[in-house]
């Protein structure tokens, strides 16, 4: 993997922040700015794996990406739990967060143990941003290499006979 | 390929912003004053410790309550509310539990409350703040626009509940302040107080 690739998955959600509150106008925009961010991340590590990064590394890169938004939702969890609300690490979750925000309105209007549904799930998403280019960049590289694993093991037994 | 299609939407996105330059420029200050306040380690201000001395006695339902804590980030008026009847305002400044009402008396901690009602009839005022109860359980959202009806913050809901029922208390912008309430022709002061001297227009 690139030093370039590595730079692109660790600033490329930056790029997506600013984008998004730029077009906090329109929620279309918001959400084509985010998947696109998303396929970047899926291809970039799916590009990675394919050059030999493990994705224990991956994983490490990724997490290091949404480092903020995992250290913010996870105090700003804790705070909440402990009935202190943190101005500072809600504030840094909802600016961290605002590219999912027209996914986050169609929530229904819930609550869990006092905590809306909406702030719930903005918690969720730098631990969903750290998985899922993983998870999506991974799984079928997986297949492919089982896959050439069968048909290695086929072909020796063919082989044989 | 692809990061060049991202650069390139970045792009498009950009100059499709639907505020002309003058809007934006408004936006980038805004911006600029909260971006230091936050690095100050503030927002909304500090509660200073000493309760201001208002009188809630005079709110009708529909009057907007402004409050002003030191250190506040983005003007003076640090935050909003709408009073809805029954000692209870709407409030939309809480990411954890979205749009909620409050007991009045929690504004007793701010330094300054202002008090600002509509000119319009008390069955108007009284419409208004039934209507308003429909935004409870809102997400909180403050960097969402004036179009956007499925999330709140503190000024904007009070500038789109006024609107809805047909008065727009100030010109729309890319982000409503309650500095900008403040200055809104439609509202009038009904008294002001703080926490050093108790202050009644």
């Amino acid at each position: 993997m690139s030093r370039l690739e590595i730079r692109l998955l660790l600033y490329s959600y930056w790029g997506l922040l600013y984008t998004s509150l730029f077009v906090f106008h329109h929620p279309r925009l918001q959400l084509l700015a985010t998947a696109l961010w998303l396929a970047l991340a899926v291809v970039t590590s799916r590009r990675a794996v394919a050059a030999g990064l493990s994705v224990q590394r991956l994983l490490c890169v990724t997490a290091c990406s949404q480092l903020p938004g995992l250290v913010a939702a996870s105090s700003g969890l804790a705070s909440a739990i402990a009935n202190t609300p943190s101005e500072i690490a809600n504030g840094i979750l909802e600016l961290w967060t605002h590219p999912f925000f027209p996914l986050l309105e169609q929530l229904p209007q819930g609550s869990v143990y006092g905590m809306s549904v909406a702030f719930v799930t903005a918690c969720l998403i730098p631990l969903v941003c750290a998985c899922l280019p993983v998870l999506l960049g991974t799984w079928r590289v997986k297949v492919v290499s089982g896959r050439r694993k069968l048909a290695a093991g086929w072909l020796t037994r063919r082989q044989k006979v | 390929m692809l990061s060049a299609i991202v650069v390139v939407g970045s792009a498009v996105t950009v100059l499709y912003s639907p505020y002309p330059v003058l809007a934006q420029s408004d936006t980038v200050k805004v911006v600029r004053e909260v971006s230091v306040g936050f690095m100050h380690g503030h927002l909304n201000g500090t509660f200073p410790g000493r309760r201001n001395t208002a009188d809630w006695s005079v709110l009708e339902p529909g009057d907007v309550v402004l409050c002003h804590n030191p250190g506040g980030s983005y003007g003076y008026w640090t935050h909003a509310v709408l009073y809805v009847g029954h000692g209870q305002v709407l409030d939309a400044n809480d990411f954890v539990r979205g749009t909620v009402v409050f007991p009045v008396m929690r504004y007793n901690n701010y330094e300054t409350v202002e008090v600002l009602r509509a000119e319009a009839t008390a069955d108007k005022r009284w419409q208004i703040a039934a209507d308003a109860r429909r935004e409870l359980g809102k997400a909180y959202d403050p960097f969402s626009s004036l179009e956007d009806t499925k999330s709140e913050y503190c000024s904007k809901l009070i500038w789109y509940v006024y609107h809805r029922n047909g008065m727009t208390l100030c010109p729309p912008r890319p982000w409503l302040l309650p500095d900008h309430l403040a200055q809104s022709p439609a509202l009038v002061c009904v008294g002001q107080w703080s926490a050093e001297r108790m202050a009644r227009r």
